[in-house]
């Protein structure tokens, strides 16, 4: 793995929906609204490292991530964070921290003094820490401006710092990269992968989803409600065995290595376009280990053979379809 | 097998595509957003807790109806000693009911649009300043107008029923029709302007509400202790108390003139200097209104 | 600082309009107006300042005062959106809400009080300051209590403290001796018939007066305050509203 790869998370060997050392764990989860259900008997864990959270609109993330911290109530099923009832111990709440997704912050307030207020709410004895979390977020000029006055990127990185303020075990980010530009998107993936290195359970939602693959190995993806697939997003694909893989594939000869890719069992379609060949297939591992073979005996060269679905972006689209 | 089978196809679902029917031009907003805000405001169609306060007031309102046909009912044989059966005239009158629904309503319909900064959005809509005062007032007259008629339906059908003849009754009464509909009509339009202009200028509904109260209630404890001090109980003062001016110009259309037992009783052209300060108010109000939404994010 | 002090700050902070200071001043300009009317009146100073008392200080100025105020400290902040800030911390739930309590309250005192005073000042009648004045700090600590209990459990937060105080409290609560007895705009009224000077008039039947009021106002704070750390005990925050 590469050295700007994800961040490792210790996967248990069974269930990849349930995180090994697990420090947030939820079992049989349903939340609804009225007549409207937000989770539906969801069970998954994390634990220390990056996890995305993922799902379109609508399929529960937010409601997933405030009953996390307590927020909201489950209507059944349970919740707990290290151990604890998030809504019944006031003490889990010290190692416990949210950025939520709407853009509400307390306009009256600097934002040295909102930092300084959850600061002073958690107990922080660390007089520079503060400071440290505003210049973490890159706020060091305009801490001493209102906070109403901030710019949409501006509030979230004012509400990153005071969530990271309080030294929290597991920090829960709903979708911390909106309104952020592509500098400041790179500093906080960066803080993220940092933070998730160290040992904390970071749990991020994001749309962005080529920047998530490269911050967090375990992904966990909701639709409607439910869990739809968990784990590495690779290997979730693999799991999609019905669904063929594509490769690309370019080389000087396409139409007679087409023809005999075709001859291949594990091959389910070739398409062929002037100079490179799209082959689709559910056993792409085969195929990748008869390319070179199927090569040298038309005496061609392969000049590039790459997989064309291996995204975490296609691999949502598959799943969401 | 080509051909005429492969020539013939059709798209049943082309998805997004933009409007291309008829429009309704500006009278056409003016009437959504008047007929929006009635339904927001009553909670027609939204759940039952937004429907709760503006039927319980009625139902508050409608109480004095019931009472007055029922006890003329169980009296019609033995006239009634001690009870003074509520006039037509009285019964368009200022409850705190009243004034709470109005309290309500108007910030209810007006305040939210403001603070969610959706007035840019209406604006963007082939819409002028004052097609959205004329909307907004317009839906709130409505109301506090059917919350001020309803009542009077009960109390009048009741009666009708429970006199010995309907039809005698509604001869001897006929005035009664065009009177109660002009009265209430002068006060609804009264209260929902001002309403509407005291939550105009704030974007928080409790700031709004409170405000609204404050504005009725101060000058009439104001007025009403001034004028208890004076020799006939009676001032022009009595045209600043601003919660019960449109009861003057009420009294003026039952009566043909200015009630004698009522603070502006013994003053001359007390009914003239009542309308003179009505249109005032309102002149004011919706001058002051105009202004407010000249611009749409104001 | 510790956080029971960081709540208040920050209560403190959100509420007290930086711009807006005239807002504060609105109350006593009121109160000026109220005390200004007791010449209306031919009656002796004192019977006729405790009468503008009723009507206009009791009955309007420190419920509207308090309406407002008692909102902003808790109910605008969970409609809003902000209130997770300070529900995510380790503070125990009765600490925040005292400490947005004590935070209104401090407020309506800095407000109310003073307009009160200078209403009886210019009323000429000072005798009636200290009951008045007593009467006031009871009365709206009840009712900041009580708007921050209806802020927890409404977001219709506006619609029902408006109907509890002119509904509830001024309609039934002068038929009804039941409810006025639970009531602040009642009891603090009977706090300052009890109390000052010739208010004989504001006694009424069944109503606790004088310290058995301030009592009674204390146990509905207390009350309702408990109710209110209750509540938001079990929040259910979802996005922002209002």
């Amino acid at each position: 793995m590469s050295t700007d790869g994800p961040v490792v998370t210790a996967l248990s060997t069974g269930d990849p929906a349930f995180a090994a050392e697990a420090t947030v764990e939820v079992r049989d989860l349903s939340v609804w609204f009225g007549p409207k259900v937000a989770l539906s008997e969801l069970s998954c864990s994390f634990g220390p490292g990056v996890t995305g959270l993922l799902g379109p609109n609508g399929a529960g993330k937010t409601t997933l991530m405030r009953a996390m911290t307590g927020l909201l109530g489950p209507k059944s099923g349970r919740v707990r964070v290290l151990g604890r009832d998030p809504r019944a111990s006031r003490e889990v709440q010290r190692s416990l921290a949210l950025v939520p997704e709407d853009e509400a912050v307390p306009a009256g307030l600097t934002a040295r003094q909102l930092v300084r207020y959850v600061a002073d709410l958690h107990g922080v004895v660390d007089r520079t820490a503060v400071e440290r979390c505003l210049d973490e977020v890159d706020l060091t000029d305009v801490a001493d401006r209102k906070v109403g006055g901030f710019s949409k990127g501006m509030r979230q990185r004012v509400k990153v710092a005071a969530a990271l303020v309080p030294d929290p075990t597991v920090l829960v980010l709903d979708e911390p990269l909106n309104g952020a530009d592509p500098v400041q998107r790179a500093h906080l993936i960066a803080l993220f992968r940092r933070l998730g290195a160290e040992g904390r359970t970071v749990i991020v939602s994001s749309h962005v989803l080529h920047e998530v693959e490269r911050l967090a190995q375990r992904q966990i993806v909701l639709l409607q409600g439910r869990l739809a697939a968990a784990g590495g997003h690779r290997a979730i694909r693999d799991a999609m065995a019905d669904r063929p893989r594509r490769m690309l594939v370019r080389t000087p000869a396409a139409r007679q290595l087409a023809a005999s890719l075709l001859g291949l069992e594990a091959v389910s379609g070739v398409t062929v376009d002037d100079g490179s060949i799209v082959v689709s297939s559910s056993r792409a591992g085969e195929v990748a280990t008869a390319l070179p073979r199927l090569a040298r005996d038309l005496d061609t060269r392969l000049e590039e053979v790459r997989p064309l679905d291996d995204s975490l972006e296609s691999l949502f689209r598959e799943l969401v379809r | 097998m080509s051909g005429a089978v492969g020539a013939v196809g059709a798209v049943y679902d082309r998805g997004y595509r933009p409007y291309d029917g008829p429009r309704r031009g500006r009278g056409g907003t003016v009437a959504a957003l008047f007929v929006a805000s009635i339904r927001r405001a009553l909670g027609i169609r939204r759940s039952w807790r937004q429907k709760v306060f503006p039927w319980v007031l009625l139902a508050i309102v409608t109480v004095p109806a019931v009472v007055n046909v029922g006890i003329g009912y169980v009296t019609r044989d033995t006239p009634a000693e001690g009870f003074s059966f509520i006039t037509y005239r009285e019964y368009v009158g200022v409850s705190s009911a009243l004034l709470l629904f109005v309290a309500l309503t108007a910030p209810d319909v007006v305040c939210p649009d403001r603070r969610h900064r959706v007035l840019s959005l209406i604006f963007a809509r082939p819409l002028v300043g004052h097609d959205y005062v004329l909307a907004k007032v317009g839906a709130v007259t409505t109301i506090v107008f059917g919350f001020s008629i309803l009542p009077q339906v009960v109390l009048f059908v009741g009666q009708m029923l429970v006199s010995d003849g309907a039809l005698d009754y509604l001869r001897d009464n006929a005035e009664v029709l065009w009177q109660v509909p002009v009265a209430a009509g002068l006060l609804a339009v009264y209260y929902a302007t001002i309403g509407v202009v005291v939550a105009s200028l704030t974007s928080r509904r409790i700031v709004a509400g409170v405000a609204l109260l404050a504005l009725a209630l101060v000058p009439s404890v104001v007025t009403g202790a001034v004028i208890a001090n004076d020799a006939d109980e009676s001032s022009p003062v009595a045209v600043l108390d601003l919660l019960s001016l449109p009861l003057h110009l009420r009294d003026v259309v039952f009566l043909g003139h200015v009630d004698p037992d009522s603070p502006l009783g013994g003053v001359s052209a007390g009914g003239l200097m009542a309308a003179g300060m009505y249109t005032l108010v309102l002149v004011a109000a919706v001058a002051i209104l105009l202004l407010r939404y000249r611009e749409p994010d104001a | 600082m510790t956080a029971a002090t960081a709540v208040l700050g920050y209560t403190l902070r959100v509420c007290l309009p930086a711009r807006r200071w005239w807002t504060l001043v609105l109350p006593w300009v009121a109160a000026v107006l109220f005390g200004l009317l007791s010449f209306a009146s031919d009656e002796p100073r004192q019977e006729a300042f405790a009468v503008t008392a009723d009507h206009g200080l009791f009955s309007l100025l420190i419920p509207i005062g308090c309406l407002v105020v008692g909102d902003a400290v808790l109910g605008a902040e969970m409609r809003s959106g902000t209130f997770h800030f300070t529900w995510l911390s380790p503070v125990p739930i009765r600490t925040i809400v005292l400490g947005r309590w004590l935070g209104g309250w401090l407020i309506s005192l800095v407000a109310l009080v003073p307009a009160v005073a200078l209403s009886a000042v210019v009323a000429r009648s000072a005798a009636a300051i200290p009951a008045l004045s007593l009467a006031t700090a009871a009365g709206s600590a009840a009712y900041i209590g009580l708007f921050v209990l209806i802020g927890c459990v409404t977001r219709r937060a506006a619609v029902w403290s408006l109907a509890v105080v002119f509904l509830v409290e001024r309609l039934l609560g002068s038929a009804l001796s039941g409810v006025a007895q639970l009531s602040p705009m009642w009891e603090s009224r009977a706090v300052y018939a009890g109390l000052g000077p010739d208010a004989e008039e504001l006694l009424r039947d069944g109503v606790p007066d004088g310290w058995a009021a301030v009592v009674r106002l204390t146990i509905i704070t207390v009350v309702v305050l408990a109710l209110a750390s209750w509540r938001l005990r079990h929040p259910r925050l979802a996005a922002a509203s209002d």
